[in-house]
C-alpha cells in the first residue's frame, strides 16, 4: 500500500457560490470513486489550495492524482509525498476545509503533520506556501511551544461566551451532537440571527443555564458557533476577519462508535407563552410526536 | 370553517422516498381511519401528479403533505403549493452522483423571496451504507454546498419507512417555526 500526498490550487475560490455547485460536484465524485477504488484518506481546503493525502494500491493513487492534473478547476498539481506505508494513517475518506487556526482544527492537523512530516519533500517555494496554508509556521513549530489544547475554554472560571454574539456556523451533524428539541430550538435560533448570550439565557429554551452552556460548548468545539465580542461592529460575517469561523468536523480516525454522541435532556412539553393559532397548531403537535413515541415503544 | 391547515412541500427526484414518507405520515395520523371513509380530499393534486396525504392532528387541524417531482421542469407544479408553506423538506438520496444545481435550483425556487420558510435537507437511503464515517462525508459536501450558497440549513439523514425518523423530522420542523417566536422576543429584549 501507497502514500501520497499532493498539492493543488482550486482556479475559483471554495466559497465562491458560482463556483461551489462544481467544485461540490466534483468532490463527490472524487468520494464515490475513492470509495469504490479502497482510497482512505483527507482532502483539505484552505483558501485556494488544495491538500489530499490519499492511501491506497499504488496503480489507482497514480490515476486519481492524474484525473486532478487534468481536471479544469484545479492547477499546479505536485506531487510532495510518495511512499510505502505498512500501517494506514486513514480509515475513510474525508473533506475538510480548514478556515481558520481554532484549538479543535489544530489538533487535527498536527496529528497530520507529525504522521507525514518526516517523507514530505517540497521542492518549490510555491508548495512551501501552499503547504503552509495548512501548517503554519506555529504549527510547524508546536512541539516546541506547546500550544494549550482548549485555549479558548474557560478561564478563571469565566464562561467563555459572556458578552459574545453568537450565531450558527452550520447545523451540528447526528453524529456529533444527538439530536433534541432544545438542540433544534437553538441551531434554529442562531442560524436565523445573531443572539446575545445573556439574551438566551433568558429565554428558558433550556432547563437550565448549565445546559445552554454546555450545548454552545458543544456546538463550539465542533467549531459549528460563530462568536463576536460586542464592540466589535459586524458588517459581514462572511468576510470580517474577527469573527472566529471554524468549520472543523469531527476526527475522521475515530471509529464512528467511539464519537461523542451526547445526549440532552428532553422535555419537549414546555408551554408556549403567547395564544395564537400558530401556537396552538405547535402544542398538539407536539403532544402528537410525544404521544406517537411513547405509543411505540 | 375555523381550521387550522399547515402545509409541509416534500420536494425530491423519483425513488428519494417522498411517497414512501408522506405514506408513513398518513398512516400514523390519529384520524387516519375516519379520512379514508371520508371524501377524498387532494384529488385535484393526484390528478396532476403530485403526492398527496394529510396527517389530521384534531378535528380541525391538520398537516398537508404535497410531494413534488424535484426537476425544474416540474415549477408549475411547486407553483401549486409554494404559497405559505409551514416547511420544505428536500429529500436527497444518499449516493448517488448528487446534483448540486438541482439542489439549489429547489432552494432558490421556493426561497426566492428570502422568506422565512423553514427548510430540512433529508437525506434518505442512508442505511444502505454501513459506515457513518461515509455518510458524514456525504453530509458535509451537501451542508458546504448550501453554507456557501447563503443557506444555513439543517442536513441530517431520513429514513421514510421509520415512523422515528418522520417523527424528528417534524420535530426540527416545529423548532424551526417557533423560533420565529423566540426571534422576535430577542429583538425586543435586544
Ligand atoms: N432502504 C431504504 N429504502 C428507502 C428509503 N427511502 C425510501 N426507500 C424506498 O425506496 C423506494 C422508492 O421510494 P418512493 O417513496 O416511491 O420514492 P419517490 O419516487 O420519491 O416517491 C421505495 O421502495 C421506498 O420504500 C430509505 O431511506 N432507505
Ligand atoms: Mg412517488
Amino acid at each position: 500500500m501507497k502514500r501520497v500526498a499532493c498539492l493543488n490550487t482550486l482556479l475559483t475560490s471554495p466559497e465562491d457560490p458560482k463556483a461551489s455547485e462544481k467544485l461540490m460536484d466534483l468532490f463527490n465524485s472524487v468520494r464515490l470513486y475513492n470509495k469504490e477504488q479502497r482510497v482512505n484518506g483527507v482532502v483539505l481546503v484552505s483558501d485556494n489550495a488544495l491538500l489530499q493525502i490519499l492511501e491506497g494500491e499504488s496503480h489507482v493513487l497514480a490515476e486519481l492524482i492524474y484525473r486532478f492534473s487534468r481536471d479544469t478547476w484545479t492547477k499546479d498539481t505536485s506531487v510532495i509525498l510518495n511512499t510505502d506505508i505498512d500501517v494506514p494513517l486513514f480509515n475513510n475518506w474525508r473533506l475538510k476545509f480548514v478556515k481558520s487556526s481554532t484549538a479543535k482544527n489544530d489538533q487535527y492537523l498536527r496529528k497530520i503533520h507529525k504522521a507525514i512530516v518526516a517523507d514530505i519533500n517540497v521542492t518549490t517555494p510555491q508548495d512551501e506556501r501552499r503547504l503552509a496554508l495548512f501548517f503554519s509556521s506555529s504549527l510547524l513549530y508546536a512541539s516546541l511551544k506547546k500550544v494549550p489544547e482548549a485555549a479558548e475554554e474557560k478561564e478563571d472560571g469565566q464562561n467563555t461566551f459572556v458578552n459574545k454574539r453568537l450565531s450558527l456556523a452550520a447545523w451540528p451533524k447526528p453524529s456529533q451532537i444527538k439530536p433534541s428539541p432544545e438542540i433544534f430550538k437553538l441551531c434554529s435560533l442562531l442560524s436565523r440571527r445573531e443572539a446575545m448570550y445573556e439574551t438566551l439565557k433568558q429565554l428558558d429554551l433550556f432547563e437550565s443555564a448549565a445546559h445552554l452552556d454546555n450545548c454552545l460548548y458543544l456546538l463550539d468545539g465542533f467549531g459549528l458557533l460563530i462568536s463576536a465580542t460586542v464592540k466589535e461592529a459586524i458588517v459581514d460575517n462572511a468576510s470580517d476577519d474577527k469573527v472566529i469561523v471554524d468549520k472543523t468536523v469531527i476526527d475522521n480516525e475515530l471509529p464512528s462508535n467511539r464519537k461523542p454522541q451526547i445526549a440532552l435532556v428532553t422535555s419537549n412539553t414546555k408551554p408556549m407563552k403567547k395564544d395564537n393559532p400558530s401556537d396552538r397548531f405547535s402544542q398538539v403537535l407536539r403532544k402528537f410526536i410525544s404521544q406517537t413515541k411513547r405509543t411505540r415503544m | 370553517m375555523d381550521g387550522i391547515y399547515k402545509k409541509l412541500a416534500i420536494v425530491g427526484e423519483v425513488g428519494a422516498g417522498k411517497t414512501q414518507l408522506i405514506n408513513v405520515i398518513s398512516e400514523i395520523s390519529p384520524f387516519a381511519t375516519e379520512e379514508k371513509s371520508s371524501i377524498d380530499i387532494g384529488k385535484e393534486y393526484t390528478t396532476v401528479g403530485i403526492d398527496y396525504g394529510r396527517l389530521t392532528l384534531e378535528a380541525d387541524m391538520a398537516l398537508g403533505l404535497y410531494g413534488l417531482p424535484g426537476q425544474e421542469r416540474f415549477s408549475m407544479l411547486w407553483d401549486m403549493v409554494k404559497q405559505g408553506l409551514w416547511g420544505l423538506l428536500i429529500l436527497v438520496k444518499f449516493d448517488e452522483a448528487f446534483n448540486s444545481e438541482a439542489l439549489l435550483t429547489i432552494l432558490k425556487y421556493f426561497d426566492s423571496e428570502k422568506t422565512e420558510l423553514p427548510i430540512v435537507v433529508g437525506i434518505s437511503h442512508c442505511d444502505l451504507s454501513n459506515d457513518a464515517d461515509e455518510v458524514d462525508a456525504f453530509l458535509e459536501i451537501v451542508t458546504q454546498l448550501l453554507e456557501n450558497n447563503g443557506f444555513i440549513t439543517p442536513v441530517f439523514p431520513v429514513d421514510p419507512r421509520e415512523v422515528e425518523s418522520i417523527l424528528l423530522l417534524l420535530q426540527v420542523f416545529d423548532s424551526l417555526n417557533t423560533s420565529i417566536e423566540y426571534e422576535r422576543e430577542l429583538s425586543y429584549a435586544q
